[in-house]
C-alpha cells in the first residue's frame, strides 16, 4: 500500500509538507483514523449502543429539552473505533479533519440533537 | 629601649613556673595567654620604636667564649622589623588563644604556654644576634619548640607522623646551616658577622656561593623553599589555630631572616646564583600554587599558599642578588622592599587565615571542602576574616597581596633594562611561570572561599553544629586586629613603605628608595600636573606623600588607594541602583533551582571541590601523581555493596624524588645493618679483636 | 481518498481568514518548547518526537526542542497526571520565565482516557496548570500537535491585545 504522501514527495523531490499553509492539500494525503465525528443525528432516542460501547465514556447521552441527545467529547476518544462499528445508524464516522486542537476545552465537546420526527 | 626589651623577655621568662604551678586554677589559661599577647605587643613596641629611630641598638655582649668571638647581641634595623612582625602576629595569637582557652581546646594547656614563652625567649635572642653560634643555638631551640606545637594531638597516629616529619626536616635543614657557619668561620676563625663577612669578601665568591646555598637551604627550612618544604602542609593540618598562625605568620619569616643574615656577610654573590635562586622561587611559586588547587583540606590548602608565597619572597632575594652584582642598586633596593612587602602581607594575611579556618573547624567540627558549604550565614565574622585573608593571599587588588606580588614582578621586568641578554630571557621564563602560579593560586581562592562559604551545606550536620556552638569574642578580636591590619596595609600601602625603606637602606643594596617608588603628589603638587588633575590628591589629609606606588620612573604605576575608592563608589553606585529598581520587570523573586524536578536535594545536587578543580587536575595530570583508591566497605569486586572512593594527589617531588630515596636508604641501611647484627657470638668477638689491632697499628705508626 | 473535503472547509472557515499570514509572523521569532510527560505510555511522545523529522520537521516553522525549562517558552504536557509526576511538573512549570504557555496533548492529559477512573490519576492537567492549548488524540498526530502550538500563540496573542 503506497502512501500518497511517499509517492508525493518522489514525484515533486520534496520531502517535507507544506503544513499549516496549505492545509487543505496536505491532510487529505493522510487517511488517519483518529478524531471521530458525528455527522448525523440519532433517531433512535432508547438505543444506548454508543455509549455503553465507548470505554472511556466520551459518548453519553444526554437529556435535552428537546428530547435525547448524543454527545461526544473529542477529548476524551481513544479512537478505539467501536461507536462506528457498533451504531446502528452510522452516526459516526472518521473525519478527515484529523489536526483539530482547541483552545477552550468545552469546544470538544459537541451535542447532536435527536432528528425532529417527521411529524414536525 | 633596652629596658623594654629585657622586660619582655623577663615577661615570658616567668611564664612556665606561673603556669605550673597554677595549673589547677579555673580560667587561668586565659588570663596567661593574654599576658602574653601583652608581652608580644612589648615587642612589637620594640621593633616599631627602634625601626622609627632608625639606629642599631646594642642589647648585650658577652666577650670571649671559647674559639668562637664575643656574642654581641643588637637590634638592627632587620630585627626590628622581624619584632614588629612577631609581636603583631603574637599579640592577635594569643589573644585568640585566650578565647579558646576558655573552651577548653587543645593547645592551650599550661604546657603549651610554656613552650610558647620559653619560644619567644629563643626568638628575641635569635633576632638580635650578631654572631653566628648563638644563632644556630636559639634556632635550633626554636626548631624544637615549632615540632613541639605540631605534637599537641599526640595521641593521633597522623599528628605523631607530620610531627616526625617536621623533626626530620628540621634536623636536616640544622645540618645544613651547622656546614655553612663552619665554612664561614674557616677563613677568619670567629663566628661573628662582621669579622666573617671581613674574612669571607677576600675569599672567592664560590665560597660565598656555598655558604649561602646552604644557608638557603638550611635556613629555607622554616620558610618553605623548595625542596625543604613538604613538611609543611602534613605539619600545618594538624596544629591548634593559634599554634598555626604562630608557625605559619611568624616562624617563617624568621627562615628569611636567616636568609638575609646570611646574605649581609655573603654578598656580593655571583649574578647566575641570584638567577638560579629566581628559578628556584619560581618553581616554589608553581609548585604551591599547583598542589593548592587540588588539596581538599583547608588548612593544606593554606599550606600550599604559604610555600607559593614563600617562592615569591626567595624570588625577590634572587634579583636583589643579580640586580647588586649587576650594579643596579636602584632596582635591587626595588626588590629587597618587595620582599618586606610580601613579608608583612603575607604574615598578617595567613595568620588570619589559620585563625579563622580554627573558628570554622571548632565549630562545625569539618575541615574537609567537600564536606562545607553555606557557611556565611552561619558566621559573619570569620567570613570576612577569612574572605579579607584569602583575597590578599590571592593578590586580589586593592589588597596587599596585590601590591606585594605587583612589586616582585615588576622587579622582575626590569631585568630587561639591567642584564644580559640570556639573562633576560631566563628571567622572563621564570617570571612567566611565577605568573601562572600566581594565577592558580588565585583559583585555589577562589574555590577555597566559594566552597566554604557559598551554596549550601554539603553535609547535613554542619549548620546545627555551628548553631549548637558559640563564636568566641575573644578570638574574634584577635581575628579582627589581624583583619584590620591588613586590610589597612593593602588599602594605604604608602603609609608603611616609609619604615620599611629604612630596613632596606641598611642591608646591602645600601639604599633608600622611597621618594622614587612613591612620587610626593601630596607634598608637591605642581609636579605631578596630570595626576593631580586626575584626582591624585585625594586623601591627602593622611600623612603619607602619595598614594601611588611607582618602582620605576615611567615604567608602571598603581594605587591600590585609588582602586579603594572606586570600588566603593561604584559599590555604592550599584547598592542604590539595585534598591531602586526593585519594580516591574526587576522584582525580587525567590524561587528553587532547576535541577530536574528534583530541588529537595539540591544540597547534595552541588558541584564538590574536588569536581570544581578536575580541568586542572586532567590538564596538570603527569605533575600531581592523581591516584582514585576504592575501598570495599562491604562487596567485592564482583558485586560491590558498600565502596569508599577516595582521591588522592602527591606532589612529583614527593612521590619521584623523596619516596625512593628514603626506600632505597632504608634497604641500604637495613641490609647493612642485619650484615653487622648477624647473631654470632664469635663474629663479635673477632670484630671486636680487629678493631683493636687496627688501633694497635694505628698506634704503632703515629710513633 | 475521497474529493469531498468538506470537513475540511468546515474546519477553515471557523479558524478565520489570514492565518498563514499570521503564521509565517508569528512563527518568524522562534519557540522553544519543553516537553514533559507526567505518566503517558509514550505514544505521544513518539508523536512528539516525531515533529522534528525531515517529513513534518517543525523547525522550519522556528519551532525548537529544549531541555531546561528555563530556556522554554511552551511547556508541552502529555500523558496521565500520577502523584508521583506532580511535584515535579509543578516544579517544571515554576521553573519556567515568563512568558509562559502550557500545551496539554493527548487524551490521558486532557480527560485521563482509559485511566480516568484509575486510582492513581490525580486529574487532567488543568486541574493543576492554567491550559492554553489543548490537543486531542491518542496519540495526537503531528499535524494536530503544530495546530495547538499555533493556537496557544494566536490566543495569547489577542488576549494581550484585547
Amino acid at each position: 500500500m503506497w502512501a500518497q504522501w511517499l509517492l508525493t514527495g518522489l514525484a515533486s523531490g520534496r520531502v517535507t509538507t507544506t503544513y499549516p499553509r496549505h492545509r487543505e492539500r496536505e491532510l487529505p494525503k493522510h487517511q488517519l483514523n483518529c478524531i471521530p465525528a458525528m455527522n448525523r443525528s440519532c433517531n433512535d432516542a432508547e438505543c444506548k449502543e454508543c455509549s455503553q460501547v465507548c470505554p472511556t465514556e466520551a459518548i453519553t447521552r444526554v437529556q435535552t429539552q428537546a428530547g435525547s441527545s448524543v454527545r461526544l467529547d473529542v477529548g476524551a476518544c481513544i479512537a478505539c473505533g467501536r461507536c462506528i462499528d457498533q451504531c446502528p445508524e452510522s452516526v459516526f464516522a472518521w473525519t478527515e479533519a484529523i489536526d483539530q486542537a482547541e483552545v477552550r476545552r468545552e469546544r470538544f465537546i459537541s451535542t447532536i440533537e435527536e432528528a425532529p420526527t417527521n411529524d414536525g | 629601649m633596652i629596658a623594654l626589651f629585657w622586660t619582655t623577655v623577663l615577661m615570658f621568662l616567668i611564664v612556665p613556673p606561673i603556669a605550673i604551678a597554677t595549673e589547677k586554677l579555673r580560667n587561668i589559661g586565659f588570663f596567661i595567654w593574654i599576658y602574653l599577647a601583652v608581652a608580644c605587643f612589648g615587642q612589637f613596641v620594640f621593633g616599631l620604636v627602634g625601626l622609627v629611630a632608625g639606629a642599631t641598638i646594642q642589647i648585650a655582649a658577652i666577650p670571649g667564649i671559647g674559639i668562637f668571638g664575643s656574642w654581641t647581641f643588637a637590634a638592627d634595623p632587620l630585627s626590628d622589623l622581624l619584632f614588629i612582625i612577631l609581636g603583631l602576629i603574637g599579640t592577635a595569637s594569643f589573644i585568640y588563644a585566650g578565647g579558646h582557652a576558655r573552651l577548653k581546646r587543645p593547645g592551650t594547656s599550661y604546657v603549651l604556654m610554656s613552650v610558647v614563652a620559653a619560644q619567644y625567649v629563643f626568638i628575641s635572642f635569635l633576632l638580635s644576634a650578631q654572631n653566628g653560634l648563638p644563632m644556630l643555638i636559639t634556632w635550633e631551640a626554636m626548631s624544637l619548640c615549632a615540632y613541639a606545637y605540631v605534637l599537641v594531638n599526640h595521641r593521633q597516629k597522623r599528628v605523631r607522623h607530620a610531627a616526625f616529619v617536621t623533626l626530620v626536616a628540621s634536623e636536616l635543614g640544622f645540618l645544613l646551616l651547622v656546614a655553612a657557619f663552619v665554612l664561614a668561620a674557616t677563613p677568619g676563625g670567629s663566628l661573628e658577622m662582621l669579622q666573617m663577612h671581613a674574612a669571607l669578601v677576600q675569599r672567592s665568591e664560590s665560597t660565598r656561593a656555598i655558604i649561602f646555598l646552604l644557608a638557603l637551604f638550611g635556613f629555607g627550612v622554616k620558610s618553605g623553599v623548595v625542596p625543604m618544604q613538604l613538611w609543611m602542609p602534613a605539619a600545618y593540618d594538624v596544629t591548634p589555630p593559634h599554634l598555626n598562625a604562630v608557625l605559619a605568620g611568624a616562624l617563617l619569616n624568621l627562615g628569611l631572616f636567616g636568609i638575609l643574615r646570611v646574605y649581609s656577610f655573603t654578598f656580593p654573590l655571583p649574578e647566575a646564583l641570584g638567577i638560579a635562586v629566581v628559578g628556584l622561587g619560581a618553581v616554589g611559586v608553581f609548585g604551591g600554587a599547583l598542589y593548592a588547587v587540588f588539596e581538599g583540606r583547608i588548612r593544606r590548602i593554606l599550606a600550599f599558599s604559604s610555600i607559593e608565597n614563600v617562592g615569591f619572597m626567595i624570588m625577590a632575594i634572587g634579583m636583589v642578588i643579580s640586580f647588586s652584582r649587576a650594579g643596579s642598586t636602584r632596582f635591587a633596593a626595588v626588590a629587597m622592599t618587595a620582599l618586606f612587602v610580601q613579608m608583612i602581607s603575607h604574615a598578617l594575611a595567613k595568620s588570619l587565615c589559620f585563625l579563622s579556618a580554627g573558628e570554622i573547624s571548632r565549630r562545625t567540627g569539618r575541615v574537609k571542602l567537600d564536606r562545607l558549604g553555606g557557611l556565611w550565614r552561619v558566621f559573619p565574622a570569620s567570613s570576612i576574616a577569612f574572605l579579607v585573608g584569602s583575597l590578599t593571599l590571592a593578590a586580589v587588588a586593592p589588597f596587599s597581596g596585590f601590591v606585594s606580588e605587583w612589586l616582585i614582578f615588576q622587579s622582575l621586568l626590569q631585568a630587561y633594562q639591567r642584564l644580559t641578554g640570556f639573562e633576560q630571557a631566563i628571567l622572563a621564563l621564570f617570571g612567566a611561570v611565577a605568573a601562572l602560579g600566581a594565577a592558580m593560586a588565585f583559583t585555589a581562592f577562589l574555590r577555597l572561599i566559594m566552597f566554604i562559604f557559598s551554596g549550601q551545606a554539603r553535609s547535613d550536620d554542619v549548620t546545627q553544629r555551628a548553631a549548637k556552638t558559640r563564636a568566641s569574642r575573644t578570638a574574634g578580636a584577635g581575628m579582627a586586629i589581624l583583619a584590620v591590619l591588613s586590610a589597612l596595609y593593602g588599602f594605604f600601602p604608602t603609609l608603611f613603605l616609609g619604615t620599611l625603606s629604612r630596613v632596606v637602606a641598611s642591608l646591602s643594596p645600601h639604599r633608600n628608595v622611597f621618594s622614587s617608588i612613591v612620587p610626593a603628589v601630596f607634598q608637591q603638587p605642581l609636579l605631578n600636573q596630570p595626576l593631580v588633575a586626575l584626582g591624585g590628591r585625594l586623601f591627602s589629609f593622611l600623612p603619607m606623600p602619595g598614594a601611588i606606588v611607582e618602582p620605576g620612573a615611567g615604567v608602571a604605576a598603581i594605587s591600590p588607594t585609588y582602586l579603594l575608592w572606586w570600588f566603593m563608589v561604584f559599590g555604592l553606585l550599584a547598592f542604590i541602583a539595585s534598591r531602586a529598581l526593585r519594580r516591574g520587570p526587576y522584582r525580587r523573586r525567590y524561587a528553587l533551582p532547576w535541577l530536574g524536578g528534583r530541588a529537595r536535594e539540591a544540597q547534595h545536587a552541588q558541584y564538590t571541590a574536588t569536581a570544581y578543580a578536575n580541568p586542572y587536575r586532567m590538564y596538570w595530570a603527569s605533575l600531581i601523581r592523581f591516584r582514585i583508591r576504592r575501598r570495599f566497605i562491604a562487596g567485592d569486586v564482583t558485586l560491590p555493596l558498600q565502596v569508599e572512593v577516595t582521591t588522592q594527589v602527591r606532589p612529583q617531588l614527593e612521590s619521584d624524588v623523596y619516596q625512593p630515596l628514603l626506600r632505597r636508604s632504608r634497604k641500604f641501611l637495613s641490609r647493612g645493618l642485619r650484615w653487622i647484627q648477624h647473631g654470632y657470638l664469635w663474629a663479635y668477638l673477632a670484630f671486636m679483636l680487629l678493631v683493636l689491632l687496627l688501633f694497635l697499628i694505628w698506634a704503632l705508626l703515629m710513633n | 481518498m475521497t474529493a469531498d473535503h468538506s470537513a475540511l472547509a468546515d474546519w477553515a472557515e471557523l479558524d478565520g481568514q489570514g492565518m498563514s499570514a499570521r503564521l509565517a509572523r508569528y512563527f518568524g521569532h522562534s519557540l522553544h518548547i519543553r516537553h514533559i510527560d507526567v505518566g503517558s505510555c509514550n505514544a505521544c511522545e513518539s508523536e512528539v518526537l516525531a515533529l522534528s523529522n525531515p517529513y513534518y520537521n517543525f523547525h522550519r516553522l522556528g519551532l525548537f526542542f529544549t531541555s531546561s525549562p528555563r530556556h522554554a517558552d511552551v511547556l508541552l504536557v502529555t500523558g496521565a497526571l500520577t502523584p508521583a509526576m506532580l511535584p515535579v511538573l509543578r516544579e517544571t512549570y515554576d521553573a519556567m520565565p515568563r512568558p509562559r504557555l502550557v500545551v496539554a496533548a493527548g487524551v490521558c492529559a486532557l480527560h485521563g482516557g482509559v485511566f480516568a477512573n484509575s486510582s492513581r490519576f490525580v486529574g487532567p492537567v488543568d486541574s493543576v496548570l492554567p491550559v492554553d492549548a489543548y490537543i486531542p488524540g491518542c496519540p495526537p498526530n503531528p499535524y494536530a500537535l503544530l495546530n495547538g502550538l499555533q493556537k496557544a500563540i494566536l490566543a495569547r496573542e489577542e488576549a494581550k491585545s484585547s
